[in-house]
């Protein structure tokens, strides 16, 4: 197993993690190697699967995507969660150039060219002392935020 | 049963029976009480890990070892609300206080963007984090309710 994706199986096998998922705020629904496939609680019952790639971690951010759990492929952009801080950082405009990737500091995709966020969200810069974790309560946090449209409603079905 | 045990230290993992007194599971010491997550008053002293409700659906449950209520103060622009919770309270029960009617009385379609910070602080808190593992070892805990950070630029 190579050192990346050993760092990543020890922090999903971490207390922290642990806890997120028997809270109910997020469920591992797969790996292979490097790519993790979870889904994350939004609002009202619905459901936000993402999937990160932690190539290099945790010496350098994942990079993720919004994922539909049903079709085990990319989340059509039709479907991308919309309102609140969701808006800004699943931006289909932006992300379409970047395979998908999150507007936010915990992607290695967005983090390059946006130096200055370090300075203006010094909560929320990547270090190798931030994990896994990290990154789901960021998500958390963004699509509990999120207003429309009601998500990958197969998976909802499913996690129901 | 899966219990995690909180403490001003930070939390832990352990498996035990349902028969089995949670003084014993948790090795609470003399003085110290043992609270059921999010509860306002502590547990008997001889209650058993039946005793304690699981988190949903899941054989799974959370305690906290702790001396007393911590009263925790919300700043929210200059506004200040206090309020005394059990030391197993989440922060994200904390949140629900400080943005409902008993709190700041946010409008519904707001609360979402809001989150809380140590005073002063920028880190994030993990929503399921013990207010009494962020008093430490004393019985007040000061925090501000803030808009989420929003990535632009």
């Amino acid at each position: 197993m190579e050192p990346d994706e050993k760092a990543l199986v020890e922090d999903l096998a971490s207390v922290r993690f642990l806890s997120g998922a028997d809270h109910g705020y997020w469920r591992l629904v797969a790996r292979e190697g490097i790519l993790v496939t979870f889904d994350l609680a939004a609002q009202a019952g619905r459901r936000v699967g993402i999937r990160l790639d932690g190539t290099g971690y945790p010496g350098v951010a994942p990079t993720g995507q919004l994922w539909s759990i049903a079709d085990d492929a990319p989340l059509p952009e039709d479907q991308w969660p919309r309102g609140g801080r969701a808006s800004q950082v699943f931006n289909p405009d932006w992300s379409r150039h970047f395979g998908g990737a999150f507007y936010f500091p915990y992607d290695r995709r967005a983090l390059d060219g946006h130096d200055p966020w370090a300075s203006a969200h010094p909560g929320h810069v990547w270090s190798i002392d931030k994990t896994v974790v990290d990154v789901l309560y960021l998500l958390r946090e963004v699509v509990r935020t999120a207003t429309g449209p009601t998500l990958d409603p197969v998976a909802q079905e499913m996690a129901s | 049963m899966r219990i995690y045990v909180h403490d001003s230290e930070g939390k832990r993992v352990v498996e035990a029976d349902e028969s089995a007194t949670l003084v014993d599971v948790t090795g609470a010491e003399a003085g110290v009480k043992i609270w059921a997550e999010d509860a306002a008053e502590p547990l008997a002293a001889d209650a058993t890990v039946a005793a304690i409700a699981a988190i949903g659906e899941r054989d799974v449950a959370a305690v906290h070892l702790g001396k007393g209520q911590i009263t925790v103060t919300v700043t929210f622009g200059h506004e200040t609300k206090s309020e005394s919770f059990g030391p197993g309270t989440k922060i994200d029960k904390v949140l629900d206080w400080a943005t409902g009617r008993d709190g700041f009385n946010i409008p519904a379609g707001d609360r979402d963007d809001l989150v809380l910070r140590l005073k002063g602080s920028t880190e994030p808190l993990d929503p399921d984090t013990h207010i009494g593992t962020l008093a430490r070892k004393g019985d007040t805990l000061a925090l501000d309710l803030v808009p989420g950070d929003k990535f632009a630029g």
